[in-house]
């Protein structure tokens, strides 16, 4: 399982935080999305699946 | 109109938008639309017609397309009232596309963060107790919205964007005349008003070399210091700010405790596991939808928006919140208020796509500590009147104007 973020198309809208807040952070200076852990557990599944549903902008991915 | 659309949409145009006559549930008239499609036509007060969204995720399939303008001057623009064609020399946030949007949201966007919000927790738990202990000196029966839920977001915003609160009677007062749209010389004049207050206290902001902590003297100094910003566009920046910090935020504490109130079990509920809360609040922005007419756009191309149906250039969308929040194929028995839902679908009450509330985090922050606040310290709190007294407002945002409380 591999997540990453789109920085370009992030609207900073905070919602992946929201939904898996071991995975996502939001930038102090900016704003927009940071990948805690680019590599997460089996159990964080569920949460980044979410994440990823809510985005508004579609700049966050899961693989795998 | 291609032969396509002709076909899902045969019958005559229902007019559209509709009042509400309970506050928490969507306009009666709504029913018409169930069953009938993901998209369907409505003819609205200047006999224009507008594409309708009912179905949940076609909302969010083409709020997240930037072929779908907001630029409410575009001829092909939804406007529900005369108000709403209001000319103005200016654009505001919520009315721009990219890549305008994005250069202004992108200059507030460190400031509107999850983790800022909650850190706005404890100072607005504060405010949220002293309000309280006014309340709790006054006797009852008292009005919840002027003397709790009005409050409250007025506070916080003002400490929030380094407004001073003392002036709040005079942009309390404009900011809910601007709200309801009552007529396009009532916006301009309101807008007028707000603009000069603000563009006057800019002044003394810029002059003063420490001013109050607040967003306003941040981006003052900031992104206008350095020319990034224009003036005229931090000063509408600001009126933005400054009204969705305060009038939808209101309504959610009123009308959310009203719901409550009307919903026995849920509020037992909620009473018994506090933890339940945010949960709670997302229930109350799905159900109550009080933003209910704000999500519109008009095509800047032709956009296939379901199989074989077409949104052609130049025509006009509305995403009621309200339809597409009790969209029983996105939400299991979508018109039951239940607090602790296990949906997969969210609620697109605070938008989605580019423009999603910019000030969702501190919103929700703000009304789970209000809620928190009322039922933790007044254990008995209940409604004063018969609930059908409590009667609906409409305009820009739905509400109600007065919700008399005793405990």
């Amino acid at each position: 399982m591999r997540v990453s973020a789109d920085i370009g198309k992030c609207v900073g809208a905070g919602n992946c935080v929201m939904n898996a807040e071991s995975v996502f952070d939001q930038d102090d200076a900016t704003g927009k999305v940071v990948v805690l852990d680019e590599a997460p557990p089996e159990s964080a599944r569920g949460d980044i699946q979410a994440a990823v549903r809510e985005c508004p902008s579609g700049a966050v991915r899961l693989e795998g | 109109m291609t032969a396509d659309t002709e076909a899902t949409t045969d019958a005559a145009p229902i007019s559209f938008p509709h009042t509400r006559g309970c506050p928490y549930e969507p306009p009666a008239g709504y029913d018409a639309f169930k069953g009938k499609g993901a998209l369907q036509k409505v003819v609205l007060y200047d006999n224009t017609i507008s594409w309708l969204v009912t179905d949940h995720a076609l909302a969010r399939k083409l709020l997240g397309d930037t072929r779908l303008s907001s630029n409410r001057t575009h001829p092909g623009y939804p406007a529900l009232s005369p108000a709403e064609r209001t000319p103005l020399p200016f654009r505001m946030l919520p009315d721009m596309d990219p890549p305008e949007h994005d250069i202004q949201r992108r200059l507030l966007l460190p400031s509107f963060t999850l983790k800022r919000a909650r850190q706005m927790r404890p100072q607005i738990e504060k405010t949220s107790n002293d309000l309280l202990d006014q309340l709790l000196r006054k006797q009852p029966p008292v009005d919840l919205v002027s003397e709790y839920a009005v409050q409250l977001p007025m506070k916080i915003i003002c400490e929030f964007l380094g407004i001073p609160y003392q002036d709040h009677a005079f942009f309390e007062d404009r900011g809910y005349k601007l709200e309801k749209l009552e007529s396009v010389e009532s916006v301009q004049q309101m807008i007028g008003e707000l603009c000069g207050y603000l563009d006057e206290l800019i002044t003394r902001i810029a002059a003063n070399p420490d001013p109050e902590p607040g967003l306003l003297p941040d981006l003052v100094q900031g992104p206008l210091a350095t020319g990034e910003m224009s003036r005229q566009d931090l000063v509408v920046l600001s009126l933005v700010m400054l009204n969705s910090g305060h009038v939808t935020t209101s309504q959610m504490i009123a009308l959310g405790l009203f719901t409550l109130f009307q919903h026995p079990d849920q509020l037992a509920q909620l009473r018994a596991d506090l933890n339940l809360m945010p949960s709670a609040v997302e229930e109350l922005l799905r159900y109550l939808s009080i933003a209910d007419l704000n999500t519109k756009r008009v095509a800047m191309a032709d956009v296939e928006a379901i199989d074989g149906v077409v949104i052609a250039e130049g025509e006009a969308v509305i995403v009621p919140n309200a339809l597409v929040n009790r969209d029983p194929g996105a939400f299991v028995n979508p018109d039951v208020f239940d607090i602790d839902r296990t949906d997969e679908a969210r609620h697109l009450a605070l938008g989605f796509g580019a423009h999603q509330c910019i000030g969702q985090h501190l919103a929700k922050v703000e009304v789970e500590v209000a809620l928190t606040g009322l039922l933790t310290r007044i254990p008995t709190l209940a409604l004063a009147v018969p609930a059908s007294e409590v009667e609906p407002v409409t305009g820009g945002v739905e509400g109600i104007a007065a919700l008399p409380v005793t405990w």
